[in-house]
């Protein structure tokens, strides 16, 4: 019989970006306000991606988590990352990202 | 996450969009590859500079401010120069990762070489990156988007190294030794600062500015330059070769050296 592949929605790839945190602050990349948009198309994940500044120092470091966590998923075998240059602010982090700065001393 | 619509913004270091930005008009797109190439090698080189103060500044603090002023250029200069590759131009320069990467530079002559004392750091800092910030202002609405949206976020992220730049000028400025530096580090770079924005009615800026690349000219944007470095200079005791007509609202600044001028690589050719 031949195998059918899952399609994988938008939220849990959002949901699985949850689990990627951002390499200087314990707080996911989502909850950072980094991630700006995702579209599943098949078995390829679209990802936009910005940084909290431009001259980010882990700017590939962050790539790779994104890609090896996605990678993870059922029904993943690529990801296509962009990344975008839209203002990132803290009003971008999410409440739930301020909380868990404040509880690290952050913010 | 805000609410804010998924992204369209073009092009990453490294993994880009791949869209290309279409110019009909030949000489407005030819001035835009020029553009891009003149302010990724300004923040470059700007960044590269101000890096070998890195170790060197005069107190901690601004050692340290070094570092941080350092990775912002750089990264400008990087989220810039993929546009390169995005405009349909046959031999577009490449972006820089080393000093040495094009022979061709697209930077001011002042950044040609270590900077020799903290006076000319303090002037690449003061007089250079207000003018590359005025070009940024002038792409800010351009029509071409993914430049627009950078010009706004590296200006977004300027405003910090802005207010410390003039911090740097009033801290040297405060005594006579440092004053006379300054000074001297002035009269060597604003003549090519202020020939950098072009004669007036530049043929390829007025291309950009009909199909609505850009917003400023070539004086607009000179003026709001001195706008913002002549008050602040003259206020510290430098002597600024300009005067102010209030009658007609404008900097008068005499003759510019154009016969040094290079037009293609927006410099002076120093003898």
């Amino acid at each position: 019989m031949r195998e059918v592949m899952r399609t994988v929605t938008t939220e849990e790839v959002r949901d699985a970006l949850r689990e990627v945190l951002d390499p200087e602050y314990p707080i996911s990349l989502v909850d950072l306000g980094l991630i700006r948009g995702i579209e599943v198309v098949g078995n390829r994940a679209d990802i936009k991606l910005t940084y909290t500044c431009m001259g980010c120092p882990a700017m590939d470091m962050i790539q790779e988590d994104v890609e090896e966590r996605l990678l993870q998923m059922d029904g993943i075998d690529k990801v296509e990352i962009e990344v975008v240059w839209p203002t990132w602010s803290k009003n971008d982090i999410t409440p739930l990202g301020k909380k868990q700065l404040k509880q690290v001393g952050v913010v | 996450m805000s609410e804010r619509p998924e992204g369209t913004e073009a092009v990453a270091p490294g993994r880009g969009a791949q869209s290309e930005f279409l110019v009909d008009n030949d000489d407005a797109l030819a001035a835009l590859v020029n553009l891009i190439a003149v302010i990724g090698d300004n923040e470059y080189f700007l960044g590269r500079r101000v890096s070998e103060w890195a170790d060197a500044g005069p107190l901690l603090e601004s050692t340290a401010a070094c570092a941080a002023i350092t990775q912002d250029k750089l990264g400008h200069s990087r989220a810039i120069y993929p546009l390169l590759e995005e405009l349909p131009w046959p031999k577009a320069p490449t972006g820089l990762q080393g000093e040495i990467d094009r022979a061709r530079r697209y930077s001011v002559s002042f950044l040609d070489d270590p900077l020799p004392s903290w006076s000319n750091v303090v002037a690449a800092l003061a007089l250079v990156g207000p003018a590359v910030n005025v070009v940024l202002e002038a792409v800010e609405n351009s029509r071409y988007e993914a430049l627009a949206r950078r010009a706004h976020r590296i200006l977004d992220e300027e405003r910090l190294t802005s207010a410390y730049a003039e911090g740097l000028v009033r801290q040297i400025a405060y005594e006579e030794r440092g004053r006379k530096l300054l000074q001297e580090r002035v009269n060597e770079l604003l003549p090519e600062m202020l020939c950098w924005f072009g004669p007036e009615g530049e043929f390829g800026i007025e291309a950009l500015k009909a199909e609505g690349l850009t917003s400023m000219g070539n004086e607009e944007m000179r003026q709001r330059y001195l706008d913002r470095i002549a008050p602040l200079l003259q206020g510290c005791g430098i002597e600024v070769p300009v005067e102010r007509n209030e009658s007609e609202g404008r900097w008068e600044y005499g003759e510019l050296p154009w016969k040094e001028w290079n037009q293609l690589q927006r410099r002076l050719e120093r003898s």
